[in-house]
Parts: C-alpha cells; structure tokens; sequence
C-alpha cells in the first residue's frame, strides 16, 4: 500500500497532542471530540477514546502502545498498528499534531458524564413545532 | 507490571492505571480504534437559525430486523431557504443508522436495559440512582404516575453548534424508537409515538402509550431524558435501541 495523507509521518515515534480548540467530552465509553475551530465533532469508539486519553504531547505512539499492550494483553505490534492508524486519521481530521514540532497544548481530559451538562440544567418540556 | 510505569499525569495516575481503570470500567476488549464518524458544521457558527431554514424530522432506519419507522418525513428546505448551505437536504437514513441533521443537530443511537429499575414515590429501587433510574423532577415530574424514567445519560449531546439562538420551538429534541421491542410487527405503520411532535400513535402500541423527550443543560451541551409514562406500565420489558436527536429548526 501506498503511503498517503498523515500515514507517512505517524510512526511510533510520533508524539501526539491535541491541537489547540480540540477537546474530547466523554460519551460513555465513547468519546465526542470536538474541534472549534471548524465547528467538527468526531466519534470515537471506546477503543480509540482510551487511545486519545492517553495523548498527553509527550509520549510517543509506542510507548502508548506498549501501556495498551501490556495492561489489555494484547500483542504489541497489533496494537501499535492500530494506535498509528488511528493517530493517523486523527491528524487528517486536524485534531492531532505531533508534539516535538511544538508546545503541546495542554492534555485535554474527558469529562466524565456527571460534568457533562453545561449552564442550569434545568429540565423543560420541549414543545412541539409547527407542522408542514 | 506495576503502575509506576508510564508517563505519569497531572493527576498523579499512571498511564497504565488510567488504561486499567478505564478497561475495567468499560470492559473494553481491543478492537481497532476509529472514529465511526464525523460531522462539521463549516457555516454553523455564525449563522445557524438566523434565518428561514427547513423543518426537520426523523426517519429513523431499521436496524437488525426491526421495522422502518417514520416520525415525521424529512422535509426539504424551501426554496427561499437561507442561509443555504444549512439547509442542505437531510441524509436519508439507512441500514446502519437514522437520519443526521446536517450542521444543525447529531443523533445517536443507544441501548436501553430492560427493566433497569422501579421507582414508588419518590423513592428509586433497583437499579442506580443515577445511572438508570431517576427520580421524577423538573419537566418529568409533573407528569402523572410516572413509573419508569430512564436517565439516558450516554445521550448526551454536545454540539459546537450555537442551539442557544434558537428558541422554543425551535430548539428541540426528539426521541424515536428504533427495534423496539413492541415495534417489531409494526411494519408499515408509518408513525412512532417516540417523537415530541410525532402525531399520531401507532395502533399497535398500547393505548395510550406516550412518552416524552426533556433537555436539560445548555448551551453546548445537553441530555436527553427519555420518560415513559405510568401507561406504560404493561410494557415492563421495553428495551430496545433508541434513536435520539437534538435538532435546531428554524421554521
């Protein structure tokens, strides 16, 4: 396969970091990461949540994945392929940057659900709108 | 291996104790990390619900065997619609999930447990308190003899998208079944009573069967509460996967 887009410069020396204006809220074991700077929202499934929490803009990609590997029993070079493959998407989408180019912004956690409801909180019903 | 391994956070916990945690929490087995999906909203910020745009609805897709259901049908943006590119015609659903709302709103679907508690006065049993059981309030609570409430807190919606310009009824959130148990001989019936403004029931749910949609939060984020109400008291099993979505529509 041919290198293309960030595949090339995500290695498991990468060091991952979250770029400024892009954070993660916690959506159960999911995440939503949102990217201000364009109005983006992202999915992530539980997996590559756990992976983002664990970019902190100074570990590599491997030394992530070797955490993952051996806290999850899960054989190193599996899991290093899928934490490049997915950083990989990540600096395509512009939520990821490598953190040896510049300061990392700071790590950006995810919130759990009870600090997820922003203002009052206060319940109302919802009305219905108009029909066509 | 022991925690003092890894790079250690602010917070003092090891990587390999928050990876621990967080398997131990989420049982989560590897799989490959991806995002399943995204969505941005390159005019939302500055003029979402400024103008005329379209309604929408939710067309909410079969999923595994269940049947279609329609709240409403998706409604294409008048011609007049401004601005436009928010008023791009709405994703039909498919197969694999419900109908999107471009640049105004996400849905998500999600699993609720059977049975997950009762509640009797003001008093929950079963179940978590916080996590599957609610105690009537707000909105919810002047509903009479509510008997199960859901707090479907992994429904909670975050949106960059600045829902705080649009006000009542424009801004809603709307809730519709989706391989619901008590849906699945209903093909062909067009409308789901899950939706705040869905109109018509359905004739094979109970009669009487209602349910009902609150927001709480603001304004970037917000949670979704599902309620159901004491007529549904026949269906002590209702499970099932549920669509959810919160729009904004400016009409």
């Amino acid at each position: 396969m041919t290198p293309t887009r960030a595949d090339a410069a995500v290695t498991g020396v990468f060091v991952p970091a979250a770029r400024p204006g892009v954070r993660a809220i916690g959506v159960g074991t999911e995440a939503i990461v949102v990217d201000e700077a364009v109005d983006g929202l992202h999915l992530l499934n539980a997996q590559a949540t756990l992976v983002w929490a664990c970019f902190d803009g100074r570990s590599t990609l491997a030394a992530i994945a070797t955490d993952l590997a051996d806290v999850l029993d899960v054989p190193f070079e599996r899991v290093l392929l899928d934490v490049v493959a997915v950083t990989a998407d990540l600096v395509d989408q512009g939520l990821v940057a490598d953190g040896r180019a510049a300061p990392p912004a700071e790590p950006v956690a995810v919130a759990p659900p009870s600090m997820r409801v922003d203002g009052a909180g206060t319940p109302r019903a919802l009305e219905e709108p108009p029909n066509p | 291996m022991d925690d003092t391994a890894g790079e250690t956070g602010k917070d003092g916990l090891s990587r390999r104790s928050m990876i621990r945690r967080a398997a131990a929490a989420g049982a989560i087995a590897w799989s490959a990390p991806v995002i399943i999906d995204s969505l941005t909203s390159p005019a939302a910020a500055a003029t979402a619900c400024t103008g005329p745009c379209y309604r929408f609805g939710i067309r909410a897709a079969a999923i595994g065997t269940a049947c279609p259901v329609n709240t409403k049908n998706l409604t294409a943006p008048p011609s007049d619609c401004q601005p436009a590119e928010p008023c791009a015609t709405p994703v039909e659903p498919n197969a694999s999930g419900g109908s999107y709302l471009p640049f105004y709103g996400i849905t998500y679907n999600t699993t609720l447990s059977a049975n997950n508690c009762t509640i009797s006065g003001s008093t929950c049993t079963g179940g978590t308190a916080t996590t599957e059981c609610w105690v009537p309030s707000g909105a919810g609570a002047t509903q009479l003899n509510v008997k199960r409430v859901w707090d479907v807190n992994i429904a909670t919606f975050t949106s960059r998208i600045p829902l705080t310009t649009c006000a009542s009824p424009d801004l809603y959130a709307a809730v519709a079944g989706v391989n619901d148990r008590d849906n699945v001989s209903c093909c062909g019936v067009s409308n789901y009573p899950g939706s705040p403004y869905s109109g018509t029931a359905t004739t094979c749910q109970p009669s009487g069967f209602n349910n009902s949609a609150t927001l709480t939060g603001g304004p970037s984020s917000y949670q979704v509460t599902w309620i159901f109400d004491a007529n549904n008291q026949a269906n002590a099993s209702q499970s099932g996967t549920y669509q959810f979505t919160i729009g904004c529509a400016c009409v």
